[in-house]
């Protein structure tokens, strides 16, 4: 793929003949990412300097550069992405985001009463902080002149995303009646239960409805992305993910039943000091490994899946992402961004990024002359965007 | 001066199809041709956009109608941009050069360096002082749910036990604190040394039952949670949370990539950190609290001593000492010592040698660690 990547990329037009007189040989749109580690490094102090010294002001410029980077490296068949999101707009954005994060957690530490009415509104304005991430987002990357976009209004987003705000509201619900009861009186923990079972129940479902919304609203110039259904494949990854993660409950459980039943007889606090460090030790360390192995399981088969599922027209996606790749980027970049305390993680975003999209494969099954500009409006609020960088929420695409 | 030709690709913003282009920079204007050299239209520089300059990524010129010219010899537009008088803005020149970069680092750590020494206690003692009490206790609240739940245990000693306890501080906090209200809470260490005692903000003061037990006979305890109250008094507890509130902030901010909730019980646990001026005036506060319930400053000295003795012993076992983290006790002892009322010539009671470090008998049968206090500290005659 790199030969080839280099080859159009020296003549990209070539990459299109403007008039195909034999249809529908697909034809692969190769990527190519270009960022480097230490370019990115310089663009990430640089703005992180400016960040510290305008007390966070320009962080919304920090990250139209940094977006910025990361697309106008990104080339898909011969030509790079562009990013036009707004700063002032991302800095009222966060503003507002930044006010109404304050405001729940002030809210949280006045009462309990105040804590939860505070969540329950920050959750009925999640839908509309997502949509209105999507649609900045979209809005505001372009390739090869036209605009992405997100077709969809709030009131869509509403009814997509209601069965996860009336789950959640039931979760929250069940903590507040456990929170409710008098320190002497026993916690019925029957509808905690119940609450969580629920969610982990309908999770993979709604995991699946919240990506079908976001792929199958997608817009490219007037060409609609498209999303097969696929309930049963997420219950698929989840059960499988579940599964991979079972023996490492296993082990924690083994291990601690061991510490436990070791250390019941001494009553010597100084031996219970010394095996505190390295049980503490190996239990993070086992978390950790813990956290890769199924993540990385769970990231591949993921993206493998919603790629799959994912269609815009004539054009299709594949990812040839694996666990093994994913892992093997995850955790060399991980060790080496912990022990640099953090001023690695430049060279990490860029290795990741890198590997991502170069494991990204595009077939168009007719010439992309043929896509016009859409008819959306140019640019969302910010407000959403803002919202989503705030509360970590990751979307990613 | 040669004018430079580049290759590029039109888009016109009305359909993705690409149209290969020359465009060419002189007098201040963009002339785009065809491959063959035929005119397709000219633009004023001043009147385009063009995106950064990165090392290897295609550089894109937005021209008025919409449409966009890609060039992807990013290198040689940045040439003829520059040749044409157009400068690159600051931040773009500040990110592409290694020795900005190294000094950005340099003082990006000075920045925060700065910040931490100087801003933070300022802006902390600021709202510190400004906090309606009632948030305050909040805030000590707050802590102390946290501390439960993870580091501390109920109490272990009997109701006789701290009915005494509380009775002695409160008769020497009548006299030595009149005006400072507090709240005594009795709770067990959930691992690591027990003899310690810490204010939360809001007033309330924990004392650990290793202090209690310690400290039975004498008025070491009063002297302790005399210098606790002096924090109480000064909202120290409320400023070093502030404080450590204001770093996992920060910390979130600045690596926005990690979770900032696993951070709650070291930033909690942070909080005891107090400066060395802090504990120095909190040591005074002691010993005025002392005189004015007409005891001597001895005990204040003896008190630290014990810490000191609790702290060489908990750093023989590999544990970080999350709750002990005075800082300097020899040199809080030393100006105890200073102060008016003790005998210049005290001394701390040496460690006994051999099995236990710090006191002479071992047969205690209680949980504690060592026999720190539990030995008669020997005091000068004539105090």
């Amino acid at each position: 793929m790199t030969e080839f990547a280099a080859s159009t990329s020296a003549a990209p037009a070539d990459a299109f003949p403007a008039a195909p007189a034999t249809p529908p040989q697909p034809q692969p749109l190769p990527i190519r990412f270009t960022g480097s580690g230490g370019e990115y490094f310089r663009i990430w102090i640089v703005n992180l300097l400016l960040t510290l010294v305008t007390l966070g002001i320009w962080s919304a410029w920090a990250k139209v550069r940094k977006t910025r980077y990361f697309w106008s490296n990104t080339q898909l068949a011969g030509a790079a992405f562009q990013y036009h999101g707004n700063p002032v707009a991302i800095l009222r954005g966060r503003l507002l985001a930044g006010a109404v994060f304050v405001a729940y957690s002030v809210a949280g530490r006045i009462s309990l009463t105040a804590g939860l009415v505070a969540g329950a509104v920050l959750m009925l304005l999640g839908p509309w902080f997502f949509h209105a991430s999507m649609r900045f987002k979209l809005a505001n990357t372009s390739w090869r002149g036209l605009r992405f976009g997100f077709d969809s209004t709030a009131g869509r987003a509403y009814a997509v995303l209601a069965p996860g705000v009336v789950l959640g509201a039931l979760f929250i619900g069940s903590l507040a009646t456990i929170q409710r009861t008098t320190p002497g009186e026993q916690a019925n923990p029957l509808p905690i239960v119940l609450a969580e079972l629920a969610v982990f129940a309908c999770w993979p479902w709604l995991h699946a409805r919240l990506k079908a919304y976001q792929h199958g609203r997608a817009q490219y110039g007037d060409l609609a992305f498209e999303f097969e259904p696929s309930t049963r494949a997420f219950y698929g990854v989840y059960g499988k993910a579940f599964l991979s993660a079972l023996p490492f409950f296993v082990l924690m459980g083994i291990a601690i039943a061991g510490v436990a039943a070791a250390t019941r007889g001494t009553k010597d606090p100084e031996a219970m000091t010394r095996v505190f460090v390295p049980i503490a030790v190996v239990t993070y360390a086992v978390f950790a490994l813990a956290y890769a192995v199924v993540g990385a399981l769970f990231t591949a088969r993921l993206q493998r899946l919603v790629w799959t599922r994912t269609h815009a027209g004539p054009v299709r996606f594949a990812t040839s992402i694996t666990a093994r790749g994913l892992m093997r980027v995850w955790i060399g970049n991980g060790i080496l961004t912990l022990l640099t305390l953090g001023i690695y993680w430049p060279w990490a975003a860029v290795a990741i990024a890198r590997y991502r999209l170069e494991c990204m494969t595009l077939e168009a099954g007719a010439p992309l002359e043929t896509i016009a500009a859409g008819r959306l409006p140019a640019e969302g609020s910010a407000t959403g965007e803002g919202a989503v960088d705030l509360f970590g929420w990751d979307i990613g695409l | 001066m040669s004018e430079t030709v580049l290759e590029g690709l039109l888009f016109d913003g009305r359909s993705a199809a690409a149209t290969p282009v020359r465009i060419a920079i002189a007098g201040g204007v963009l002339t785009i041709t065809t491959p063959d050299g035929a005119l397709l239209s000219e633009h004023g520089l001043a009147r385009l956009t063009v995106t950064e300059a990165f090392a290897t990524a295609p550089r894109q010129i937005g021209l008025p109608g919409g449409g966009v010219v890609e060039v992807p010899d990013g290198a040689a537009l940045a040439a003829a941009l520059s040749a044409a008088g157009r400068r690159p803005g600051l931040v773009d020149w500040l990110e592409a050069r290694w020795r900005t970069a190294l000094a950005a680092v340099v003082v990006c750590v000075a920045v925060i360096v700065a910040a931490y020494l100087y801003g933070l206690p300022a802006a902390a003692g600021w709202i510190a002082r400004t906090l309606p009490a009632s948030a305050e206790r909040r805030l000590g609240d707050g802590v102390l749910e946290l501390l439960d739940g993870h580091v501390l245990r109920p109490t272990a000693l009997s109701e006789e036990e701290q009915r005494a306890a509380q009775e002695r501080i409160d008769e020497a906090a009548r006299l030595g604190a009149p005006a400072v209200k507090y709240r005594l809470l009795f709770r067990s260490a959930g691992f690591g040394p027990s003899m310690n005692a810490f204010a939360l903000p809001g007033g309330t003061v924990v004392v650990l039952d290793g202090l209690v037990r310690g400290t039975a006979s004498d008025d070491r305890l009063v002297a302790i949670v005399g210098h606790e109250l002096g924090h109480v008094a000064r909202r120290h507890s409320a400023q070093a949370l502030l404080k450590s509130a204001g770093v996992g902030a920060a910390a979130s901010l600045l690596w926005g990539d990690f979770s900032g909730q696993a951070a709650a019980i070291p930033a909690a646990l942070a909080m005891f950190d107090y400066s060395r001026d802090a504990e120095r005036e909190a040591d005074e506060d002691a010993v005025r609290f002392l005189r004015a319930a007409g005891r001597s400053a001895l005990p204040m000295a003896e008190a630290l001593c014990l810490l000191q003795c609790v702290e060489r012993e908990a750093s023989l076992g590999a544990m970080p000492r999350l709750l002990s983290t005075h800082p300097k006790l020899a040199e809080r002892i030393q100006h105890v010592r200073e102060l008016r009322g003790v005998d210049p010539s005290y001394r701390c009671p040496e460690p006994a040698p051999a099995g236990s470090p710090c006191g002479p008998d071992e047969d205690d049968g209680d949980d504690e660690p060592g026999t720190c206090g539990a030995g008669e500290a020997p005091r000068p005659s004539g105090d």
